[in-house]
């Protein structure tokens, strides 16, 4: 066996071995698109319920508890409502949804509210 | 008398060199075949995985569409009556310039046939919109699959929330995506 053999056996295996990893890392990345996918979806859930809350009835901030939640390693979240600081009356919710999948992520979602617009419900 | 002389070299391999090569390319081989077999349970989990969510994301997507532009939910229309795993929707009729046509209802049944949800449209002589019967996701796992309403009579329901769990696959490619959402009747008044 020369020592271009060698060589070339050795590339051989090092370019699949390289596959191999790539292919786990996209396995990482749907995973994250996974988790993603269902914080998006908390996340809408309580952004109706905010909107479907009449505006003065709204507290300043709080917790979110959903059963999906469970499906996200270290799952939380939580939404704030502030007024908006480029329109006055209006007020700015924000719903932020955070996990650890080895590396902390969140999605957040904004909105702004007023008492004419759905929140008058 | 002339005496040839022959070298005797060995041209062949030693049995000790025939080994090696031999563990060398077993070795090899099996590494190609692990790199095979991953290579395949990968590919074919994540296209089920993929198409799970694809489904169970496309789905939920379209129900809140419709929600969010119905006037009521419907006890029933046609054949279909709303329940646990049937939700039919009054949507306000709209005209081509997709303004709202008064007192002119649309219907919209979502429903499981088999493992496939299905949205089927009921659209008003005078709507723009058509009858239509669409496919959103199969693989519905039906006894993981609901609508709940925030009020036992359907009449005054204002929230619906739907729960799928899609499943795509098989043996140990199969794969499963649970998700609900909620949405709101932004046209009740």
């Amino acid at each position: 066996m020369s020592i271009v053999e060698v060589i070339v056996s050795i590339l051989l295996i090092v370019i699949l071995f390289s596959l191999l990893v790539m292919e786990y890392r996209v396995l990482l990345i749907s995973k994250s698109q996974k988790y993603q996918n269902i914080a998006y979806h908390v996340a809408n859930k309580e952004m109706e319920d905010l909107r479907s809350t009449v505006l003065s009835g709204l507290q300043a901030s709080g917790t979110i508890s959903d059963p999906l939640l469970s499906q996200l390693p270290s799952g939380d979240g939580n939404y704030t409502v502030d007024d908006s600081a480029d329109y006055s009356g209006l007020k700015e919710l924000t719903v932020t949804v955070t996990w650890n999948d080895g590396v902390s992520k969140s999605v957040v979602l904004k909105t702004l509210a007023s008492s004419a617009g759905l929140n008058s419900q | 008398m002339k005496f040839l002389n022959h070298s005797f070299k060995n041209k062949g391999f030693t049995l000790i060199e025939v080994a090696v090569v031999s563990i060398i390319l077993l070795m090899v081989i099996g590494f190609l075949g692990f790199l095979s077999v991953k290579h395949f349970w990968i590919y074919n989990s994540q296209i089920n995985e993929l198409s799970a969510e694809n489904d169970v994301r496309l789905s939920l997507d379209d129900v809140d569409n419709y929600v969010r532009q119905s006037y009521r939910v419907a006890s029933s229309h046609d054949m279909y009556s709303t329940g646990a795993q049937i939700l039919v929707l009054q949507i306000p009729s709209i005209d081509s310039s997709n303004q709202i046509i008064d007192s002119t209802y649309d219907y919209a049944a979502f429903y499981l046939q088999g493992d496939k949800l299905i949205r089927q449209i009921f659209a008003d002589s005078s709507s723009s919109r058509t009858d239509l019967t669409r496919i959103l996701a199969s693989g519905v796992d039906s006894s993981n699959f609901s609508f709940t309403y925030d009020n036992a009579d359907y009449s005054l329901v204002k929230e619906v929330t739907t729960s799928i769990t899609v499943t795509q696959g098989f043996s140990n490619y199969q794969r499963s995506v649970t998700v609900s959402s909620k949405s709101y009747l932004r046209n009740y008044y």
